[in-house]
């Protein structure tokens, strides 16, 4: 798997949780054509999210962390809770 | 993955599961998530007016303007936070008729609660200044009301 096809599989399940409102800024992966904000591929998996408040940080994060770590190839995932969105 | 569960013990009693860096990776919670967890606390206090001092509130319309600068649910919040642990200084303006001594405690106990449970962070200090205290028709709220035509 290249490292774009890695960075857009994870860009997809990160949005598909109900928690992640959007990706933050910060980083992004710089690919071909486009390029993936709050996704970074490299030696490490680096994400960063903006998160619906409610539900305690920490169970979000480490929900995220499993179902990044599937599509990261055993590289470890960095998560970064970047904002809140406005209730 | 599969030892995940054994590294991670669930004990409510140790929120340092923040900022962990283990082989899955860390974790980092930017300080304008604490600040609006904080806020929303302090604000869902019945008798909690608003946030922000004076210069703050003034100036709340012209932030929310300024990218970076922070938005209400920010403004009258100052955090620090660390890797563990966060401190918490809030600037509130009660309304009249609260016994602000009872109302900050309740602010300062449910900041601590909110922060705690939705963070994970655990909050050392609480420090509540309070600005100002808003009275009933200050802002116009009720200046009909207050006064009604005298005849018919």
């Amino acid at each position: 798997m290249t490292v774009a096809e890695v960075a857009e599989r994870i860009e997809a399940v990160l949005l598909a949780h109900p928690s992640v409102v959007r990706l933050g800024a910060g980083y992004a992966s710089y690919l071909p054509g486009r390029r993936v904000v709050g996704v970074r591929v490299e030696e490490r998996v680096g994400v960063a999210v903006v998160l619906r408040p409610g539900r305690p940080i920490p169970e979000v994060v480490d929900e995220l962390r499993a179902a990044v770590a599937e599509h990261a190839g055993g590289r470890p995932v960095d998560v970064e809770v970047a904002d809140l969105e406005e209730p | 993955m599969a030892n995940t569960p054994s590294t991670k013990p669930e004990t409510s009693t140790s929120p340092a599961r923040l900022a962990d860096d283990t082989a899955q990776g860390k974790t980092t919670i930017a300080s304008s998530v604490v600040q609006k967890v904080a806020g929303i606390a302090a604000r869902e206090i019945s008798g909690v007016h608003a946030l922000g001092g004076g210069v703050s509130r003034a100036f709340g319309a012209l932030r929310e303007r300024i990218p970076g600068a922070g938005t209400s649910a920010t403004s009258g919040v100052t955090v620090e936070v660390g890797e563990k642990q966060a401190a918490i200084d809030l600037d509130i303006v009660v309304e009249y008729g609260a016994g602000i001594v009872d109302l900050a405690r309740a602010v300062r106990r449910n900041v601590i609660t909110s922060v705690e449970r939705i963070t994970g962070l655990e909050v050392i200090e609480v420090n509540i200044a309070v600005n100002d205290i808003h009275l009933p028709d200050e802002d116009g709220e009720g200046a009909e009301e207050s006064n009604p035509s005298r005849v018919e």
